[in-house]
């Protein structure tokens, strides 16, 4: 999953950047309103971490554009202001959910893939194909009850074809949302993965669905 | 300092007294002035009888003294009454009063009124003229100077009662017009007091100058106020927030996940932001006070914290239900308001196992009633115990909340709603209900 972190602190944001990565998400930060602004209406992310006090602007304002141009992206409010007021103004601005600064990284990663399988339509509880099983909390995908031995880019390629499924997922669809912004993005590196993917997580299929894309598929006897 | 001195009592005393005063010496100088008319028409009588004397007294041509038809009235032909007069010829006298029997009077000046003793000892005032073409001829009409004192009693009371009387509706008018001259300051007392309940949000001007000066001051000291309060709260909040992010970069770092993580780090982190937060929200509440006031409408603060919390607990699918009436309001500051329901209201949704209910009305002395209810598992006898004693412990065991981040300050946060409460003269409540869960209900004048 990518996501897209918008802090004006750079240390911060490096440093939330590189626990979001070791969680296996895909990561583009901004540090200005504008960027952001554009950046959420451009590009496909599957959730957004947004600071409020930016140099140029308020990340309402930015959210609330997001907004009237009915963008639906899962946003996540992270922010040194905590007042009631402030919790009630980012709900009332669309926001998705609202954490306090300073704060756990696994509570953040707890919430970013709440807010990414609520976004997905998904239920509580993991999301399940087969003997797979993605847990919505950790990200941690198991076969069997087994934890899966995966690499970062093999786990982001699993998890979203497992919040999609039982969706067909284009190879552009499912680049754009395992790749960062600033990266090379190289279909036969993707085709590779799946292969690879296909064989981890057998008897469960990762079906190729001719001009279309990929589709995970519980294998037979499901 | 407490004083027992009264401007009333002050004003009304001086006042009194000066009056007293005043009608005192005005009391001497009517008697005064009233007796020198008793005397000036006792001279006139004197002088009338004197020439009624004088016109009348003949000598005939045998030397014989003829009274003619003089006839005093009764009180000359009374012994020793006081009133007496004589003819002389010469040294010798020729004629006298019944009155005086066979008495004399010494000589007293010719024209004029004189004092002198009678045959008893009295004083009496007397006028002597001569006989015009009766040479050696002189009358002599005496009265009793005591006549003066008798007439002046008789009359004293009409003066005395006259200033009694002016005294007594002086008095009343200057009691009255002190009323009125401090109700002004009665009622300016009682707007500070409407003031202070939140009544009021400033002091409304006065219609006298004098006191709109003091008006204006009141109420820039009260924006001073407000002011510094505003400030030190900006204070407080720009302290913590610059405080958080280079904290949440110390969270994210050492945390799980981090380039460098231990846990020993990120405890510390959680120590520090919780003190932040508690010294925060403690400095939000601090002056919470119904005198720095505006009218908040409740329901849209209610709906919104509600709004709020179904995002933040949206897992928990809970039922949610709000009866308040659209007028009722909340004397005081909105972000208090919003501090004490956010606090209760998270913590029923924190606690609740499948159902939140606000009720908002209006009891007690018109007292306005906010009783938020949950299904949970109630609160513990040491909340309920720790929330009834007056040394501010934290009820901290309260502190472990099932969901969310942010209900682990309830603890905390049920501390700063029952502060705040009270600084607005109100209460917190809190009780478990007969079958199941939490009831808390702010009391709020």
């Amino acid at each position: 999953m990518r996501l897209l972190l918008v802090e004006d602190e750079t240390s911060l944001a490096e440093e939330l950047a590189g626990v979001l990565r070791r969680a296996d998400f895909a990561v583009d930060t901004c540090a200005t309103a504008a960027e952001a602004r554009e950046a959420g209406l451009i590009e496909p992310y599957d959730a957004v971490i947004l600071d409020l006090g930016l140099p140029d602007g308020n990340g309402l304002d930015v959210l609330a554009d997001w907004r009237a141009q009915k963008s639906l992206l899962p946003v996540l409010i992270l922010t040194a202001h905590d007042r009631f007021a402030d919790l009630v103004a980012g709900f009332r601005a669309g926001a998705d959910d609202f954490l306090a600064k300073p704060f756990r990284n696994e509570e953040v990663v707890l919430r970013l893939m709440a807010l990414i399988r609520r976004s997905a339509g998904g239920a509580q509880g993991p999301i399940v194909c087969g003997d797979l099983a993605l847990d919505a909390a950790s990200g941690e995908v198991t076969m069997s009850g087994l934890p899966l031995k995966l690499t970062a880019f093999e786990r982001r390629v699993l998890r979203y074809l497992l919040i999609k499924q039982p969706a067909v997922v284009s190879r552009t669809e499912l680049s754009d949302h395992v790749y960062e912004r600033d990266t090379d993005r190289n279909f036969n590196s993707i085709e590779v993965i799946v292969s690879r993917l296909r064989r981890k997580i057998a008897p469960c299929q990762i079906e190729t669905v001719r001009g279309e894309g990929y589709r995970l598929d519980a294998g037979h006897g499901d | 300092m407490a004083t027992k001195r009264s401007l009333r009592r002050q004003a009304l005393t001086t006042l009194l007294v000066s009056i007293a005063g005043v009608m005192l010496v005005a009391l001497v100088l009517s008697v005064l002035l009233l007796r020198f008319t008793l005397l000036r028409d006792f001279e006139t009588r004197l002088r009338a009888l004197a020439q009624d004397l004088q016109a009348t007294v003949t000598r005939g041509q045998d030397g014989a003294i003829d009274l003619g038809d003089f006839t005093p009235d009764a009180a000359f032909s009374e012994r020793f009454s006081g009133w007496y007069w004589l003819v002389r010829d010469g040294e010798a006298i020729v004629a006298r009063s019944r009155s005086m029997v066979a008495e004399s009077l010494p000589s007293s000046g010719l024209g004029e009124t004189q004092p002198t003793k009678g045959p008893r000892g009295e004083a009496l005032l007397a006028l002597s003229l001569s006989v015009r073409g009766a040479d050696g001829l002189l009358v002599t009409v005496a009265g009793p100077e005591s006549a003066i004192d008798r007439a002046l009693l008789d009359d004293l009371w009409i003066v005395l009662s006259s200033v009694v009387t002016l005294g007594l509706m002086l008095m009343l008018v200057v009691w009255s017009q002190v009323n009125r001259a401090l109700k002004p300051l009665q009622d300016l007392a009682e707007d500070l007091g409407r003031l202070r309940t939140g009544a009021l949000t400033e002091v409304p001007p006065s219609q006298f100058s004098e006191l709109n000066a003091v008006v204006t001051l009141v109420n820039a000291l009260l924006a001073d106020s407000r002011n510094l309060v505003a400030q030190a709260r900006d204070t407080a909040a720009k302290l913590a927030h610059g405080l958080k992010t280079p904290l949440a970069l110390l969270a994210a770092r050492f945390g799980t996940g981090g380039t460098s993580p231990d846990l020993k780090v990120t405890d510390a982190v959680d120590s520090m932001r919780c003190l932040i937060d508690q010294n925060l929200r403690t400095a939000r509440t601090a002056r919470a006070s119904a005198a720095f006031s505006d009218t908040v409408p409740l329901r849209p603060v209610v709906e919104d914290l509600v709004f709020a919390f179904s995002h933040v607990f949206r897992e928990r699918q809970l039922l949610v239900d709000v009866d308040i009436l659209e007028d009722l309001a909340f004397r005081g500051s909105r972000d208090d308001l919003q501090e004490m329901l956010g606090n209760l209201l998270e913590n029923a949704h924190a606690w609740a196992a499948s159902r939140v209910s606000v009720s908002v009305g209006r009891e007690e002395r018109d007292d306005l009633t906010i009783a938020i209810r949950d299904d949970g598992p109630g609160f513990p006898d040491s909340i309920l115990v720790a929330m009834t004693q007056d040394n501010s412990s934290s009820p901290a065991d309260y502190a472990t909340s099932p969901t969310g981040e942010r209900a682990q300050s309830n603890g905390l946060g049920l501390r700063i709603t029952r502060d705040i409460a009270t600084r607005y003269n109100g209460r917190l409540e809190l009780a478990n209900s007969a079958g199941n869960g939490a009831v808390a209900t702010l009391r709020l004048p």
